[in-house]
């Protein structure tokens, strides 16, 4: 066959040309601003269409890319020696899963005009970068498979050089984060939060004294090495029998961190940056312990690599790799005590000495992790190494002298061997509201979940039961490992963290799941490696957010949705923290997404190795199907998507609408006269932008009440927003007993900080019996934009409300 | 030779272990280095901060934080001329709670000997914050003069 005929011929699958005509319509109809909204019970929602040549070039610039890569596709398997009839069917058929895509726009225009739920219409207009790269990878899976004898053998490979590779790259990605944090902190405030500082305390006790009483360090405020010097801690302590101040946080992580943190006093430098070095050391080498691991249980370099990466790139090891947390601390110490193990031949003392030396020091971490001891020590005697007097004195004995170190320290410090419950923050291990809310939550939870951050944990979960299929043992006690911290964290009434960033007490989880995406990789079928790039481009691009914005997973925020045009992560997943008036519907919305993940581990345990576009096909719709329904049944018992309260969901519906070329068409879906004003205006409470002597008032929680008598000065300001080129009005309702013809206030508008001021308004007291504004346009993004608030300090002032309207679409 | 049904791991090479233990000894003791200073690493710390005039709304934290380790390290001697300095610096000092540095005043008075500027001090921080002063003086570091002064009991 002639390549001409060969190229021509790649093309006379009508199913080729249907494909591009899916992927061409998905691409047609991304270029649209959608709102939707609600008054009562009526709906409408409302596209905002770019001229029509826009959609219909690029559709049809789509339509020929796909066309393009069908010849290519054809001309390779042609290449391979694969020719005639069967070969043309089978690179037509390979495109059969992009008939999936027809779903999206149907999933956007179908339910609004029908009255339906509007979470599919959400659900695609956010999410459908993950179907259309499913859809891609699908179609190409089933043309390798339409070769099937060209896939290559995988190699087994040791290559001696490429664990201090993996070491080093892990350390310069979290040396990157530090820089990151460090940039961003310096920028907005200092991101130490909860136990950290307290943690540091003990390290310059360590460091400076040699002893764990923080007496002295109190009275010389010597937090103030990392802290304002306005702020006093007490490392969380409390005096001892015999005089002493000492810290309920266990000394494991601050006598590791103390040398580091000694090198910032000794030069004069940060100390909580020389200590965080500890902290990118030790998750280095937790990264490389998976590695490791990965490569002995799959006996390849590839999935051994990508579990190293998941550890490395995905939250929350991404962000813990720089918090003062024992957490990472404890993962590096259990994964490597774990491998050791694994590794060791009977009778291999030095390195069982090694695992006992690791699994002794975990409980000085944190007690908790005395779970993973026991599970360690049961691997141990599962790994028959106690058949050697000198292997098992070797692991035993370090364990045996640090457990009773650990009971003569808690003796001394509370008079038991092991602490109450009392010294938990709420008083109690267990959590009063229930086992589902920590069990479900520290999964699924929009603003502390783990797969909220980091949905690639699913795709290594499904892996770590491919290991248990194929190497029973090491799935089951990587699965035990993992188990163990899930159970202790999830059952514990603080299972989110306090407010650290979401999924703190996962951590030392994160190397026995990693372990997982090697596994999966290995054994799991094509589809296994279509789910770990999918999720592990949503990991990655959450990644990638929480590094912009990490102030953001601070503090219970669910600000996750803020990216997207509709705050479905906000509405759609439960939000135990920040929800924490509605329970029943937390916990039934977690069972939804639950019962999804749970279908997806199974799904991802079936499949094989065989061409089969059009089963390919089936699980691709039933995938979109099954996401759309959870969607659908969370809209109706959540909140719903059209409950916008998430302020910044709005500016970024308006950069997309400054961004939209004019002239194009409207389209209206929906009752006549609904209008989706609360879109375009984002509300400013006063009370959150107080400052000075203004006070909150006492009726209401939004408005703010200045004195009179006061110097002239401002009161309201600090939105610093960042608003995209168009026309707004800012508006403020205030009030005040005087109504004469003198000024008693002014507004402005200023940006960069407060550095220019845009415009300014006079306010007398005649002006404020109806709302006044300021009218205003920007031609180009104004950063850090302040709506501000002003008195003269002749009367009093009550504001009321602020708000800004974006005038125009 | 005895065959074993665990998986076999390759034969080690490289580094001899002499070198390797060389290595790490000499790591160590650089890593270990500034933490081995001891209480000189206060002083140390703090001289760094008084070089730089570090926060002058804060500077009597590092000017304690030197007297301190110099009385540590002097048996509790401190001149006078330090004490008075440290004393000026206290009436000026407008940040938050005084408490805490008006007991550290005492116990540096203390140990240098000056019994009636000691309880000066004491009455000082006393009449700043009641609470912390009787929660703080539980401290085994007033032990020597605690009926002496008067302090709560333990």
């Amino acid at each position: 066959m002639s390549a001409a005929t060969s190229k021509s011929g790649g093309l006379s699958h009508p199913v080729v040309w249907v494909a591009g005509l899916a992927w061409g319509l998905l691409a047609a109809t991304r270029w649209a601003v959608v709102m939707a909204a609600q008054e009562g019970s009526h709906s409408a929602v409302i596209w905002h269409w770019p001229p029509w040549w826009l959609p219909v070039s690029v559709g049809l610039a789509v339509w020929l890319v796909q066309i393009l890569t069908a010849c290519w596709q054809h001309n390779w398997l042609a290449r391979q020696g694969l020719e005639g009839p069967r070969t043309r069917r089978m690179a037509g058929l390979a495109w059969l899963p992009s008939l999936a895509l027809f779903l999206v726009p149907m999933a956007e225009f179908l339910p609004p005009l029908y009255g339906g739920s509007l979470a599919s219409l959400a659900l695609a207009r956010e999410a459908w970068p993950l179907a259309a790269l499913a859809v891609a990878g699908a179609v190409f899976i089933q043309t390798r498979l339409a070769a099937p004898e060209l896939i290559r053998k995988r190699e087994e490979q040791q290559r001696r050089w490429l664990a201090p590779v993996v070491f080093i790259l892990a350390l310069a990605l979290f040396a990157g984060v530090g820089a990151r944090l460090t940039q961003v902190s310096n920028q907005v405030g200092k991101f130490m939060g909860g136990d950290e500082p307290q943690y540091l305390f003990n390290a310059h006790s360590l460091a400076v004294d040699h002893d764990l009483d923080l007496a002295e360090e109190i009275f010389l405020r010597e937090n103030s090495y990392y802290l304002d010097p306005a702020k006093v801690i007490g490392g969380h302590g409390g005096w001892t029998k015999d005089g002493r101040w000492i810290s309920k946080h266990r000394p494991g992580l601050p006598a590791l961190m103390a040398p580091f943190y000694a090198w910032g006093l000794y030069l004069g430098q940060g100390p909580r940056k020389t200590a965080t070095v500890c902290l990118w050391l030790l998750a280095a080498w937790m990264v490389t312990e998976v590695f490791w691991l990965g490569r002995l249980f799959t006996r390849r370099e590839g999935p051994a690599l990508l579990g190293a990466a998941g550890a490395a790139l995905a939250m929350p090891g991404l962000i813990y790799s720089n918090l003062a947390f024992p957490e990472i601390a404890a993962a590096a110490f259990a994964v490597s005590a774990f491998r050791l193990m694994r590794s060791a031949e009977q009778g291999q003392w030095g390195l069982l000495f090694l695992a006992g030396l690791f699994t002794a020091y975990l409980p000085w971490f944190h007690e908790r992790f005395a779970v993973l001891c026991l599970v360690l020590g049961a691997y141990f005697l599962a790994r028959m190494h106690w058949r050697s007097l000198k292997g098992l004195a070797a692991f035993a004995l370090p364990c045996l002298v640090s457990a009773w170190l650990l009971v003569t320290y808690f003796m001394w410090l509370y008079g038991k061997p092991f602490p109450g419950q009392e010294i938990h923050a709420q008083g109690a291990y267990l959590n009063p509201r229930g086992f589902w809310e920590g069990l479900s939550g520290i999964w699924v939870d929009a603003g502390e979940g783990m797969l909220t951050y980091g949905a690639i944990w699913l795709a290594a979960l499904a892996g770590l039961f491919w290991l248990v299929r194929r190497r029973f043992s090491d799935g089951f006690w990587c699965l035990a490992m993992a188990g163990a911290v899930y159970v202790v964290a999830g059952l514990f009434a603080d299972w989110f963290g306090g407010i650290n960033p979401p999924s703190r007490y996962l951590v030392a989880a994160v190397p026995f799941l990693a372990v997982g995406l090697a596994a999966g990789a290995h054994w799991g079928p094509p589809r296994y490696m279509l789910f770990v790039v999918v999720l592990g481009a949503l990991s990655l691009a959450a990644s990638f957010w929480v590094m912009h914005y990490p102030s953001a997973v601070y503090g219970h925020k669910v600000v996750l949705g803020s990216g997207l045009q509709f705050p479905l992560i906000d509405n759609l997943l439960p939000a135990f923290i920040f929800n924490y008036k509605v329970p029943k519907v937390n916990a039934d919305l977690a069972r939804i997404w639950m019962l999804l993940a749970f279908v997806a581990l199974v799904a991802m345990n079936l499949g094989n190795q065989r061409f089969g576009p059009g089963r390919s096909l089936v699980g691709m719709l039933l995938a979109l199907l099954l996401v759309a329904g959870a969607g659908v049944a969370a809209d109706r018992i959540g909140a719903g998507v059209l409950n916008y309260r998430n302020p910044a969901q709005r500016v970024v519906l308006w950069n997309r609408l400054s961004d939209l070329p004019r002239g194009g068409a409207v389209w209206r879906v929906g009752t006549d006269g609904v209008e989706p004003k609360a879109l375009m205006e984002l509300p400013l409470p006063p009370a959150r932008y107080q400052h000075g002597a203004a006070k909150t008032a006492p009726d209401d929680p939004q408005a703010l009440d200045i004195s009179a008598g006061g110097k002239p000065g401002l009161f309201v300001w600090g939105q610093y927003l960042a608003l995209p080129p168009g026309r707004y009005r800012a508006t403020a309702v205030l009030s005040s007993p005087y109504a004469g013809p003198e000024q008693v206030g002014w507004l402005d508008l200023s940006e960069n900080k407060g550095q220019s001021t845009l415009m300014s308004r006079k306010l007398t007291g005649e002006e404020l019996s109806q709302p006044v504004g300021l009218e205003f346009e920007l031609k180009r993004w104004a950063t850090n934009l302040e709506f501000r608030v002003g008195s003269t300090g002749l009367a009093p002032l009550r504001v009321r409300a602020m708000n800004i309207t974006r005038l125009e679409p | 030779m005895r065959l074993s049904s665990l998986q076999p791991t390759p034969q080690r090479q490289g580094l001899p272990p002499w070198l390797i233990t060389v290595v790490v000894v000499v790591a160590a003791v650089i890593l270990l280095w500034p933490t081995l200073q001891g209480r000189e690493l206060r002083r140390m710390a703090a001289q760094h901060r008084v070089e730089a005039n570090w926060r002058p709304d804060y500077r009597l934290l590092p000017r304690l934080g030197l007297a301190h380790q110099k009385s540590v390290a002097q048996g509790g001697e401190l001149s006078r001329e330090q004490r008075d300095g440290l004393w000026a610096e206290l009436e000026a000092y407008r940040g938050s709670y005084p408490v805490f540095f008006w007991l550290e005043l005492a116990w540096l008075e203390a140990r240098a000997g000056d019994d009636q500027r000691a309880r000066q001090a004491l009455k000082r921080a006393q009449a700043d914050n009641p609470r912390l002063y009787k929660d703080m003086t539980r401290t085994r570091l007033w032990d020597p003069w605690r009926e002496r002064y008067g302090l709560p009991p333990r």
